[in-house]
C-alpha cells in the first residue's frame, strides 16, 4: 500500500541532492547525508524544491502566500485554450491514436502512406501535448517567467520540424510502420536496398 | 562604493525598511518603541550565515507575517524583551 | 445555601473523578490483550524535530523508545505518551483522537495519514519514522503551515450560492438521489493528507489547488441546491488550478477516510470539457 509515496519522495530527494549537495555537505551533524537530504526535502523553506539548473528564477513571495492570511487565493484568469479545450484535445488525440496504432499493428505496416503518416502525426501531437504539460509542470511561468514561453515556442518549433520530417519520410522512404517492423523482425533487406540506391 | 545586494539581501533590507515605515504610522510617543523593537528583532539573527538561505527565508516569512500583525491600527505600542 | 453545598459537592466529585483518571490512567492505558505481560516491548520511534527558536539549526530525527505494553494501539497514543513522559517540547496538532478533526495529519512510515487512525506496527524490531506532511512549510516539529491550503479552500467559495430561496423560508429540499451524489464528498475533513501526497501539488502548490480543495469544489458543483455552477467552473478553467492533475492517484491511495479525490477531479474535468 505504501510503496508509491516513499518512492516518489526518494526520487525527489535524489534530484534535490544533486542540486544542493554543496549546501548540504557543509552540515554533517549526527545524521548520515542520505537521511539529511530526505529531511531537508521535507522541510522546505525554499520557494521551490525542484529547480532547473542554469535557468534564472523569478523572485518569489516568501512562503508563496500572496496577500493577507484571511484573503482567499486568487486563481489565474480564465483561459479555455490552456484549460478545458486543451484537455479535450488531449483526450481526442489519445483516443484517435489507439485505432491508428492498432490498425498498423494488425496489418503489419501494409497500410498506405497516408494512414501511416496520420499515425505518426497523431503520436507526435500526443507527445507534444504531454511535453507541453511537463513544461507547465516543471518550468511554470510563476518561477521562470519568459523562459516558460521560450520553452513552449521551442516545443512548437520542434514539432513543426518533426511534421516536415514525417512528410519527407513518408514521401521518400518506407514509412514508420515498416521501419519499426524491420527493427523487430531483423528483416532489414528492404531498408538496405533503399540505402544502397542512395 | 555600494556593494550590490543579492535578491535575498534585498528582501531583508526591504523588510527592515517596511518595519520602519510601519513604525512611522504609529502614535508619536510609541514610535521609538517600534523602531527599537524592529532593530532588536533583526539584530537577534545578525549572526546567521550569509549562505544559510533556508534559515534566512524562514525568518523572512515569519517576519513578514509578524509585520502584518503589528501593522494593524489596533496595535498602539510595543515592548520588546530585554536581553 | 444549598447552592454552595451543591457546588462543593460538585467540586468534590470533580476532584475524585480527576483523581481516578490520574491513578488509573497510567496503568490501564494500553492494549487489553497486553495487560499484565512482564517484559517491556520497546519500539523505536524516529520523529522529525525542528525548533523555530533556533532556525539556523538543521532539522533532525530524534529517537524515542516506547514500551508497547504501556501504550495505546495508535500512533497518536505513542506521540502523546512521548510528550507526557519523555519530551514535553515535542509539538504536534491533535484534537479529536478519532479521525474526525483532521488535526493530526502527518507522514507516518512514508505515508500521509492521521496519527489517530494509524495503528502502530506491533513488530518492535522495526523503527517507525514520523515526519510532518511533506513539502509544507514547518511551524514546529510536526506542525505544518497550512495557510496556503486554507486560502485555496476559501477561494472555491465553499458555501451555498443561490439566487432564489423557498417562499416559506424553510429548508431547500433535495431528492434522495441528489443527496446520494454528495456521499463520498462531504465526508472530507480537510486534513491535507491527499494534497501533500500529490507530486503536482509539491511542485506547484502556489497555483494548483490540490486534490482536497478540488474535491470540495466538486462537492459544491454536484450539489443540486447550488446554482452557481458556471461561476465555480470558470474559476477552475485555466492551466494551473485544475489541469495540473495528472491522475497520479496518490490522493486516493493515501486518504485516511477512504475517499476518492481523483474521481471527483475526473468528474470536474469531464463536466468542464462537455459544458
Amino acid at each position: 500500500m505504501s510503496y508509491l509515496l516513499p518512492r516518489t519522495l526518494c526520487k525527489q530527494s535524489v534530484a534535490r541532492s544533486a542540486l544542493s549537495s554543496t549546501l548540504l555537505k557543509t552540515h554533517t551533524p549526527l545524521l548520515s547525508t542520505s537521511s539529511l537530504i530526505k529531511i531537508s526535502s521535507f522541510h522546505t523553506t525554499s520557494p521551490a524544491n525542484f529547480k532547473i539548473p542554469l535557468l534564472p528564477m523569478q523572485p518569489q513571495v516568501p512562503g508563496g502566500v500572496i496577500g493577507d492570511v484571511n484573503e482567499a487565493f486568487i486563481p489565474q484568469p480564465v483561459n479555455k485554450s490552456t484549460g478545458s479545450h486543451h484537455w479535450f484535445f488531449e483526450r481526442a488525440v489519445e483516443i484517435s491514436v489507439l485505432p491508428l496504432v492498432t490498425a498498423s499493428l494488425v496489418t503489419g505496416g501494409e497500410l498506405g502512406a497516408v494512414t501511416d503518416g496520420l499515425m505518426a502525426a497523431a503520436v507526435l501531437v500526443h507527445c507534444g501535448l504531454e511535453l507541453e504539460s511537463s513544461i507547465e509542470d516543471y518550468i511554470p511561468r510563476r518561477l521562470y517567467g519568459n523562459w516558460h514561453n521560450y520553452c513552449i515556442w521551442m516545443l512548437y518549433a520542434g514539432s513543426l520540424v518533426s511534421f516536415y520530417g514525417i512528410y519527407q519520410f513518408e514521401k521518400n522512404d518506407v514509412g514508420f510502420s515498416k521501419t519499426i517492423k524491420a527493427l523487430f523482425t531483423n528483416n532489414d533487406s528492404e531498408l538496405i536496398k533503399k540505402d544502397a540506391k542512395e | 562604493m555600494v556593494r550590490k545586494l543579492c535578491g535575498l539581501q534585498r528582501d531583508v533590507v526591504h523588510l527592515y525598511r517596511s518595519c520602519i515605515r510601519v513604525a512611522h504610522t504609529k502614535p508619536v510617543q510609541s514610535r521609538p518603541h517600534f523602531i527599537e523593537f524592529a532593530r532588536s528583532e533583526f539584530s537577534k539573527n545578525r549572526d546567521v550565515p550569509r549562505k544559510d538561505f533556508n534559515t534566512i527565508e524562514y525568518l523572512l516569512r515569519t517576519g513578514k507575517r509578524r509585520l502584518e500583525t503589528y501593522s494593524s491600527s489596533e496595535v498602539k505600542n510595543i515592548f520588546g524583551r530585554k536581553l | 445555601m444549598w447552592t454552595k453545598q451543591a457546588l462543593s459537592a460538585c467540586k468534590l466529585a470533580y476532584k475524585s473523578v480527576n483523581y481516578n483518571t490520574i491513578v488509573t490512567g497510567a496503568s490501564t492505558r494500553g492494549l487489553a490483550t497486553a495487560a499484565g505481560s512482564a517484559s517491556p516491548r520497546f519500539k523505536t520511534f524516529k520523529i522529525y524535530r525542528w525548533n523555530p527558536d533556533t532556525p539556523s539549526e538543521k532539522p533532525f530525527l530524534q529517537e524515542f523508545k516506547v514500551d508497547l505494553n504501556e501504550c495505546g494501539p495508535m500512533v497518536l497514543d505513542a506521540l502523546l505518551k512521548i510528550k507526557n513522559e519523555q519530551d514535553p517540547t515535542l509539538t504536534f496538532r491533535r484534537s479529536c483522537r478519532e479521525g474526525i478533526c483532521g488535526s493530526c495529519a502527518m507522514n507516518i512510515g512514508g505515508r500521509n495519514t492521521l496519527a489517530c487512525l494509524c495503528k502502530i506496527d506491533q513488530n518492535e524490531s522495526k523503527q517507525l519514522k514520523i515526519y510532518p506532511l511533506p513539502h509544507m512549510y514547518i511551524v514546529k516539529d510536526l506542525v505544518p503551515d497550512l495557510t496556503n491550503f486554507y486560502k485555496q479552500y476559501k477561494s472555491i467559495k465553499p458555501y451555498l450560492h443561490r439566487d432564489k430561496f423557498p417562499e416559506d423560508g424553510k429548508e431547500i429540499l433535495q431528492s434522495i438521489e441528489d443527496r446520494k451524489k454528495l456521499d463520498g464528498l462531504y465526508e472530507c475533513i480537510l486534513c491535507a493528507c491527499c494534497s501533500t501526497s500529490c507530486p503536482s501539488y509539491w511542485w506547484n502548490n502556489e497555483e494548483y489547488l490540490g486534490p482536497a480543495v478540488l474535491m470540495q469544489a466538486y462537492r459544491w458543483l454536484a450539489d443540486s441546491r447550488d446554482t452557481a455552477n458556471d461561476m465555480r467552473k470558470t474559476m477552475l478553467n485555466n492551466s494551473m488550478s485544475l489541469y495540473r492533475c495528472h491522475t497520479i492517484m496518490n490522493c486516493t491511495r493515501t486518504c485516511p477516510k477512504g475517499l476518492n479525490p481523483g474521481k471527483a477531479i475526473a468528474h470536474i474535468k469531464s463536466s468542464l470539457a462537455f459544458n
